[in-house]
């Protein structure tokens, strides 16, 4: 029953041979020759400064998330535009692509009303909590 | 690691094999993303379309030294960029080669005497393989710089014993380092 499985097996040996081959002969005959200037990071020839592990505020995570759907709408909406202007029904393509943006408009409602918008969320909520 | 590198004699069969693999390390250099000033407008003419540097397999410019060959200086080195020439060239892998081109960088061009801030010639902070003169040079020249490089670059010793072929530097201005870069 396992011999029915033998291509499986000559797969997994041509791609670790196909991986390693290229590697030992490399490490065979490349120059090694580190010193501390070519070891250190790479930050476009200036000196590092801090920590590479760093923390990277929260806020760039909702923007980036609500810049991304407005991002894809976009790229949904060039294959719309092309295909809505060819169909014989121009009316429903039309209809179709306006409760498309819609959708995404009651999303952009949806953020700014639970107040992703604002840059200084923090200070804006214990505003209104003391307010 | 390396162990083979530079390690056998320099005989016949051992010379075919470096030839293979020097035209192979000669036609798939692949150049650093780096411009000073306007010998890189010329060198980016020279990757783009028209002149279309990927002929010669070089036109593909990395975004890091680490997997560039070659580094091509385009422009005017100042006092303060060659601090960052040298340690760009420091952080490329080996074997790696450098490309002077314009007169600022083969010898100071119009800085040369009163330029109080630019470095006369960049072969006085880094080793530089191929000297490509003319302010700018033409694309032309510069593609002639590339395959002069491939030619060089065919002729190196990869498992043979020999010395490099070697890069011009004017060894007085930078300081020796232990095992520093090629011809220093």
């Amino acid at each position: 029953m396992f011999l029915s499985y033998h291509a499986v097996l000559v797969f997994l040996i041509t791609g670790i041979v196909m991986v390693c081959t290229p590697l030992v002969l490399g490490a065979l005959f490349r120059p090694r020759n580190p010193y501390a200037e070519k070891s250190m990071p790479y930050e476009c020839a200036e000196d590092p400064v801090g920590d590479a592990q760093v923390r990277f505020d929260m806020r760039f995570y909702s923007a980036a998330l609500i810049f991304i759907v407005f991002d894809v709408e976009i790229a949904f909406m060039f294959p719309w535009a092309l295909v809505s202007s060819s169909t014989p029904d121009r009316t429903l393509g039309m209809l179709e692509g306006v409760f498309f943006v819609a959708v995404l408009g009651l999303g952009l409602v949806y953020v700014w009303v639970k107040g992703d918008f604002e840059w200084v969320k923090s200070f804006q909520q214990k505003r209104r909590v003391q307010g | 690691m390396g162990v083979l590198n530079n390690a056998l004699p320099d005989v016949a069969p051992v010379k075919a094999v470096d030839g293979l693999i020097g035209w192979g390390r000669g036609s798939s250099i692949w150049p650093m993303t780096f411009g000073i000033a306007c010998c890189a407008i010329e060198m980016m003419a020279v990757y783009a379309a028209t002149f279309d540097l990927d002929r010669f397999g070089a036109g593909v410019p990395r975004a890091t030294p680490r997997q560039s060959d070659l580094i091509i200086v385009p422009g005017t080195v100042n006092a303060k960029m060659a601090v960052r020439v040298k340690r760009l060239y420091d952080q490329m892998a080996e074997p790696r080669y450098v490309i002077a081109m314009g007169a600022c960088v083969c010898g100071g061009g119009p800085y040369v005497k009163w330029g109080y801030n630019t470095v006369k010639g960049v072969h006085k902070i880094i080793p530089v393989d191929i000297f490509v003169p003319g302010c700018p040079p033409r694309p032309e020249a510069l593609m002639d710089g590339i395959l002069k490089l491939k030619e060089k670059i065919s002729r190196e010793a990869v498992f043979a014993r020999r010395a490099a072929t070697g890069a011009e530097m004017d060894g007085r201005y930078v300081q020796a380092r232990p095992g520093g870069g090629a011809g220093a």
